[in-house]
């Protein structure tokens, strides 16, 4: 898509310059329509987990033994469980522990890759083979395997979810981290920062930071989608929260049992966490974008 | 790296296509039409017992698989008669405290050993020895048991302290499926791996968490009076094979993977009934029904009160509508409708009516309320912990529906219930351990009424393994239920266990729900002549065969 938007800026025959104009017109049309999609998504989402009451009214733990396994109608648009309970309302207030697990998770593997990454990048060769060492043990399990490896030990609870798939995440971020401070560390405008006579306290968050956090803040966007997908997956194998509280993983397994006869009770909040973490995709690549060419400039 | 939203879930879908697709048995082979040779069968279960010994600890996966390698002294019938099986005749005394047991001749342990009086005094004294842990064998005999003697080489003589008439009901389980004295004295745990019996199967392998091989007993010819055919089985092996999911479980049956399995998610009934090639054998248990089981050692349970208050907030017969689809009926009554002298005056005892929960609990002095709306006294919330075994081959999602459900309606009257799911381990120690609950969802199958002082007696309270739940017990229910044991008249025992199940239910000691029903699934154009024996609802493997290519 990148080539397409660029293109006509490039010499072109004049015969086939026009569509292609107009084939990139699309193209950015279709990219902010994208754009718009998904920020209303991320944002009623948002919303949902702040205020779930204002979307749903019912209780998503309020059981009516009378109407379990109701289709999707009027009355429940997304049907009904196996205790009468509201799917609609289990989804929207499910986005208040996922979102939670989500950006928990991001934020436990920050700190724990910005402290990994800083040893690393500034500590000296000692601290820094150290750290290599850690990442790369940390990177030989699967990230899904590492949480599952900390719920064994510690239990299942949001608080356990959060960090586990916090931990799972922290390899990766903590690498970059590395790399960019080990990058703008020698890079001239750190030099001409300590010519200045600037001191360390004031060059590591003036300047290091900034400039090594750039990139990190669309892999973050990035990487709460995927948090939240390994939170899922997570409540889904019956690891995270426990019913009945209202989870989307959990509600994944507890509507698998059911799947024959009520398929609504798994598609709904199956497809939420696809469009979901698919729109904060979508904005993560625009940020991207957006820091690309703002770096360019 | 690249979020992939669809991936994990997808593992997690394809670990359960794995394991729902790892069968082995070919059942075609080239044998001609209409023989009952041979075959490899295989056979699905949700539940891997702990010990393949039944006579340690006393759960229903072991009965199950105890059935197919070992033989019992007797064998109980459909309409409650007890016939023949390894005891080909017995006398029992007038005062009902003598039993002398006629055992068959010339029969063998799969080890060599010969099945004598000595061997099955040997078995009444591994069963009550505290070192086999024994739970429900022990349950069952300790309050009547006093000693077995070898009267001759083949005759037995079990000495009672009081009578009890149901003796020869209980000794019909496979729970007293008489073992090799050679094999026993291995030892508990080398007796768990592999126990030797009479029996038409024998252990072959246990692989943990995976399967239990049975090989053929090729000289077995000690089959019960009731079986199909006497002689070897007719399948060569049996592959038990334990698939705690119940998704994975019936896709396995659908895929011709396993020829039976046990039992059908009740979720999965509808699919079974519309498929030609499945048949399924509904098992109802007699017994005490699956019921939640209140902690009288708990402060707040300690008050009959708002026991019955927790009941009547409780709508059951809703809760077990919608957990198990209408597919299981609801129960009660302290026994299940399918057992000897149930009262049927007790099925329904405290209909839901939350007006009168809440009068209850205001009487009982819960009258404050907390920020979240629980009911409160002296400054403390009505809470109640219920713990459960996390695993879903434990706890089925039927269940876990049950307890939300409960949850969710003790709520409404401001009962605040704690679910607590819990490993296996834990779940072990919570049973002896009156203070780490309040509640537990438990059974007690059983082909008789007697079954009652089991759970709720003094003596069993003193036993102390934890199947007295309650953790309570009333005098006047002893002393009925010991006489119902004394006498043989059927009249007098339908009228004592009566009012047995009458003090059962003023004394609200458990909410009972559903009574336990079990349902075995078989490829009906794979595998025929499974059937299902009454004491215990154990599968009979030995009169089962393939159906061959063509049949």
């Amino acid at each position: 898509m990148t080539a397409l938007a660029t293109a006509p800026e490039t010499a072109a025959p004049a015969a086939g310059s026009r569509s292609r104009a107009r084939r990139a017109r699309r193209a950015t049309a279709l990219r902010s329509a994208s754009f718009w999609l998904a920020a209303v998504v991320v944002v009623l989402v948002l919303l949902a987990a702040v205020a779930p009451g204002l979307l749903a009214p019912q209780d998503p733990l309020e059981i009516s033994l009378g109407e379990s396994f109701d289709a999707p109608s009027a009355a429940h648009v997304f049907g009904t469980d196996q205790s009468g309970r509201d799917v609609f309302s289990r989804v929207v207030h499910g986005a208040g522990q996922s979102l939670a697990i989500g950006l928990g998770a991001t934020a436990i593997g920050l700190v724990g890759a910005i402290v990994l990454g800083l040893l690393g990048g500034l500590g000296g060769r000692l601290a820094d083979a150290s750290v290599t060492r850690v990442i790369e043990v940390l990177y030989a399990f699967p990230g899904i395997l590492l949480a599952l490896i900390l719920i064994a030990v510690y239990g299942s609870s949001a608080l356990t979810q959060m960090v586990a798939v916090g931990v799972a995440t922290m390899p990766g971020y903590a690498r970059m981290v590395r790399g960019q401070v080990l990058a703008v560390k020698g890079s001239l405008y750190v030099e001409s920062a300590r010519a200045l006579g600037h001191s360390p306290a004031r060059i590591l968050t003036r300047t290091i930071l900034p400039n090594a956090f750039r990139p990190l803040t669309v892999l973050v966007t990035l990487g709460v989608g995927q948090a939240i997908v390994w939170a899922a997956a997570l409540g889904f194998l019956g690891m995270g929260v426990q019913p009945p509280t209202a989870e989307w993983g959990a509600m994944l397994n507890a509507g698998r049992t059911y799947i024959q006869q009520a398929w609504w009770m798994d598609f709904f909040p199956g497809i939420t966490i696809v469009v979901f973490t698919l729109s904060l995709t979508v904005l993560g690549r625009h940020l991207q974008r957006a820091a690309d060419s703002g770096a360019s400039r | 790296m690249r979020p992939r939203p669809a991936l994990s879930a997808a593992a997690a879908l394809l670990a359960l296509t794995v394991l729902a697709g790892c069968g082995t048995a070919d059942p075609s082979a080239s044998l001609p039409t209409g023989t009952k040779e041979g075959g490899d069968l295989v056979y699905a279960t949700d539940r891997e017992p702990t010990c393949l010994d039944p006579h340690n600890s006393g759960d229903m996966p072991q009965t199950y698989i105890a059935r197919q390698y070992l033989d019992s002294l007797v064998s109980m019938k459909a309409d409650g008669t007890v016939v023949p099986w390894l005891a080909q005749s017995w006398d029992v005394s007038k005062d009902g405290k003598t039993y002398d047991f006629h055992l068959k001749k010339g029969v063998e342990f799969t080890d060599g050993e010969p099945l004598d009086a000595d061997a099955v005094v040997a078995n009444f004294e591994q069963i009550m020895d505290p070192d086999t842990q024994s739970s429900t064998d022990l349950l069952y005999l300790s309050p009547y048991f006093e000693k077995a003697t070898a009267v001759s080489e083949h005759t037995v003589r079990v000495t009672l302290k009081r009578p009890y008439s149901p003796l020869l009901t209980v000794l019909s389980q496979a729970f007293f499926g008489i073992e090799s004295p050679r094999a026993m004295a291995r030892g508990l745990e080398a007796n768990c791996a592999a126990p030797v019996g009479t029996g038409p199967f024998k252990v072959a392998e246990w692989k943990r968490n995976q399967e239990v091989v049975l090989e053929r007993n090729d000289d077995y010819d000690s089959a019960p009076a009731d079986a199909k055919h006497q002689g070897p089985a007719y399948l060569e092996k049996v592959t038990w094979r334990f698939l705690k999911d119940n998704t994975a479980r019936f896709g396995a049956l659908q895929s011709g993977k396993a020829q039976a399995i046990f039992n059908l998610p009740p979720e999965s009934v509808p699919a079974a009934t519309a498929d030609s090639r499945i048949d399924t054998d509904d098992f109802v248990h007699s017994g005490v029904p699956f019921a939640l089981d209140f902690n009288t050692d708990s402060p707040q349970l300690s008050d009959v009160r708002v026991r019955r208050a927790i009941v009547h907030a409780a709508d059951a017969p809703g809760i077990v509508e919608s957990a198990y689809a209408g597919v299981f009926p609801y129960e009660g009554n302290a026994l299940s409708s399918g057992t000897p002298d149930y009262d049927e005056s007790y099925h329904e005892p405290f209909p839901y009516d939350p007006d009168k929960a809440a009068k209850l609990l205001d009487e009982a002095g819960w009258t404050g309320r907390d920020e979240d709306g629980y009911r409160t006294k002296d400054g403390k919330t009505l809470t109640l912990r219920l713990p459960y075994n996390s695993d879903p081959g434990e706890t089925p999602p039927a269940d876990l529906t049950i307890f939300q459900n409960f949850q969710a309606m003790e709520k409404r009257v401001g009962i605040k219930v704690e679910l607590q799911p819990k490993d296996a381990a834990s779940m072990t120690a919570i049973k002896t351990d009156p203070t780490a609950y309040d509640l537990q969802g438990r059974y007690w199958n059983s082909p008789t009424p007697g079954v009652m002082y089991i759970k709720f007696s003094k003596e069993t309270l003193d036993i102390d393994n934890g199947q007295n739940v309650a953790r309570d017990y009333d005098d006047e229910l002893d002393k009925t239920l010991v006489e119902a044991a004394g006498t043989t008249d059927p009249e007098k025992q339908q009228q004592l266990y009566s009012t047995a199940q009458g003090i059962l239910t003023s004394q609200a000691w458990h909410l009972p729900l559903y009574p336990v029903q079990t349902r075995l699934a078989t490829r009906s154009d794979q595998v025929k002549d499974i059937w299902i024996e009454p004491s215990e609802g154990e599968p009979v493997l030995h009169d089962a065969y393939l159906i061959r290519d063509g049949a």
